[in-house]
This record gives structure tokens, sequence and C-alpha cells, in this order.
């Protein structure tokens, strides 16, 4: 048997295919950690990743390796991440110059996996795409349909006045 | 968390040659994320309160979780974060109120100068007025408002300007909001008179920490 460090983990995707990766990458998704404990027995048995696509696992896993060796997130992680703003940094932004759908995507896998950081970079690269948009912009940027009708809208339009006009 | 937010079946990395499919995909993953309110919050938190009022327009969904979420709420500083970290000296000024006069951190002490008229009257259901301050909220403000009013030449003095400053503490359980400004400046321009004139780019607020 292997010393932990080098242990793997048998991850199964909702396609069915099997990925075989470090367990310190996989166990950066809280969700897999706490299967691994569940089980006991970590590499004998595939663990299914139900809601995440072979390759949205993948490029999940791709962060995850990259920082395999972060610090755990500590109690006061949210008061420090707010701080912070929209600042992602620059590994994390190239890797999440992807299409729209795989940003997407890669945002519902880090909620659903439980990694909390990739969640939040996933989130603040969306925020940026909206940042200094007009609504027809973000409804167009997003595909979004308008479903007020014209006199709703030019009520809002009338109370927004302020907050758009900038 | 629901797990029904992420629907995806078992074709998904074959779909480059797919467009359909593609295109079908793409449509829950964005439904997905604009179902699940939580993510679309915590998206939106990343985004200033002149963008989150903005926003309302977008779409009811997009407005009804704007008007709705506690977080994105306090994030347009209309209802109080205690949590928001306010490190000394340095109290978050509401952005679309204020700008930053003084760095005075060292005086343990925040100023801010109103960037828009107390006096002129808004559109309706323009929400400005239910603004805080501030973010932590505070509950006591000092402020000042600069008056001006001009003296014609006389026969022994030339013609000139003279000032006063009015200052008042304000104090709110809950923080001080912009309404409480505003009606502070309303008292104060009646009480100085029709001689005198607000000077309404001067006016300021100081955050005691």
């Amino acid at each position: 048997m292997a010393s932990e460090g080098e242990q793997t983990v048998k991850l199964v995707s909702s396609d069915n295919v099997e990925i075989v990766t470090e367990r310190k990458v996989a166990e950066r998704s809280m969700l897999i950690k706490n299967m691994i404990e569940d089980l006991g027995a970590p590499g004998e048995e595939p663990i299914p990743i139900m809601n995440v696509s072979e390759a949205v696992l993948r490029k999940v896993l791709e962060w995850c390796t990259h920082h395999k060796n972060d610090p755990a997130p500590s109690q006061d992680d949210d008061a420090d991440s707010r701080k912070k703003t929209t600042d992602i940094e620059d590994w994390d932004q190239k890797f999440m110059q992807v299409d729209q759908e795989m940003l997407f995507e890669i945002i519902l896998a880090a909620n659903y996996m439980d990694i909390k950081a990739l969640l939040d970079v996933g989130c603040k690269t969306v925020a940026n795409m909206i940042k200094g948009k007009s609504p027809e912009e973000i409804r167009k940027t997003f595909n979004i349909q308008n479903d007020f009708t014209p006199e709703e809208e030019d009520q809002i339009r009338r109370e927004n006045e302020w907050a758009e006009d900038r | 968390m629901s797990s029904s937010q992420h629907a995806t079946d078992g074709n998904d990395s074959s779909t480059s040659d797919q467009p359909i499919h593609e295109r079908l995909h793409t449509l829950r993953s964005f439904e997905g994320i604009f179902a699940a309110e939580e993510l679309l919050e915590m998206i939106l938190s990343n985004l200033d309160p002149a963008q989150l009022v903005s926003m309302r327009r977008v779409s009811k969904r997009f407005r009804d979780i704007l008007e709705g979420s506690i977080l994105l709420k306090k994030k347009a500083f209309f209802i109080p974060d205690e949590t928001a970290p306010g490190k000394v000296g340095h109290h978050k000024l509401n952005p679309v109120l204020f700008h930053e006069v003084a760095d005075a951190t060292e005086l343990e002490i925040t100023v801010g100068r109103l960037t828009l008229d107390p006096c002129l009257p808004r559109a309706g259901g323009d929400l400005r007025g239910l603004m805080l301050l501030t973010q932590k909220p505070t509950e006591e403000v000092t402020v000042f408002w600069e008056f001006y009013r001009h003296h014609e030449a006389t026969q022994t003095r030339k013609a000139r300007t003279e000032y006063a400053t009015d200052k008042l503490l304000l104090s709110a359980a809950g923080g001080v909001r912009l309404a409480h400004v505003e009606g502070a400046t309303e008292t104060l321009v009646e009480r100085r008179g029709q001689e005198w004139t607000l000077d309404v780019h001067r006016i300021d607020v100081y955050i005691e920490d």
C-alpha cells in the first residue's frame, strides 16, 4: 500500500468514465473527502461523481492539481474573501478562459463537489463579465429573456435612472 | 442545496460534433446557474451597489432575487451588515453616496463627501434615501454643511462672500441613512433662510470609530 501522499482514488463521472487521480488532489473536494472518510478504503472502490461529466470533471481536477498544496481554508476565510473584491490570481484567470458553457459547468460542479475556492473563482469570473454592463448587454451576454411588460420595464427604468446613468 | 440544479446526460464529452445537443446543453447549464438562487447570489455579491440596483431591470428573476436576498441587500447598503469588515479608521463608505475625501486612518476617522444633492427631489421609487451611509452601519455621524451669502458692495466695503458652517451629530439606531442627512439638511436650510445658499458640493460626513 502506498503512503497517504501517493494514494490514488478512482472517480467515476456522470457519463461513466473512470478517472484515477491522486487522493490529495481529489480531496480538494469536500464531497470526495467526506466520501473517502465514509468508505474507509480509498483507491479500491470507485467514487461516483454523479452530477459531473468527464470533460468537466477533468477540468475541475486540473484546478485541484494546481491548488493541491494550498493551505486549508481558515475560519475567517469568509471575511478575507470579502475584502478582495474581484481579484483573481493569474493562473486561475487563464484557467477560467473557457467558453461560457464550460464556465457554468465548472461553477455547478464546484458547487456540487463542494470546492469553495473554485466556486469563488468561478463566481468572480462571471461577476467580471457582468461588471459595467447595462441590463440590455447582460441579457445579450447570458441569453436572458426580458419578461417585463413595456410598462413594468419603464417603471423600473425610472426608479433606476440614477443607478444606470453613471 | 438541491441536486436537480445540474442536469447533464451521458453524452457530454462528445458534444463537439452535435451542435443541437450542444445548444440544448448550454441552455441547461444556464438554467442550472440561474435556477440555483444561492449561486446567482454568490455571483452578484461581487458587484457594486449601483449595479445591483440597475440589474433589477434585466428580468423578473433578477428583480426578485435582488429585492429578496438579504445578502444582496447588505451588499447594496440597504440593510445593516454587522459582519462587514470595518478596520479601525476605515468604515466602508457607500460608494453611491460618497467619495472619500481624506485618508484619515491615523485619526481613526472616515471622512466622506456627499456626491449627490440632498435638496433635489428624487423620482418615486428611487431608494437611495433608504441607503446606509456606511457598511458596517454607523449609528453616529457628524455632518458639516457649508453655507454662503453674498454682500453687495457698499460705500464703505467691497462686495464679499460670507461663509458659515453648520455642524450636527446625527444618530440613528441600526445605522444612519441618507434620509437622515436629507432631513437634517432640510431643517438647516430652512433655519438659515433665503439669504443663505447651501454649497451642495461641500457636505462632509465624519465617522469616528
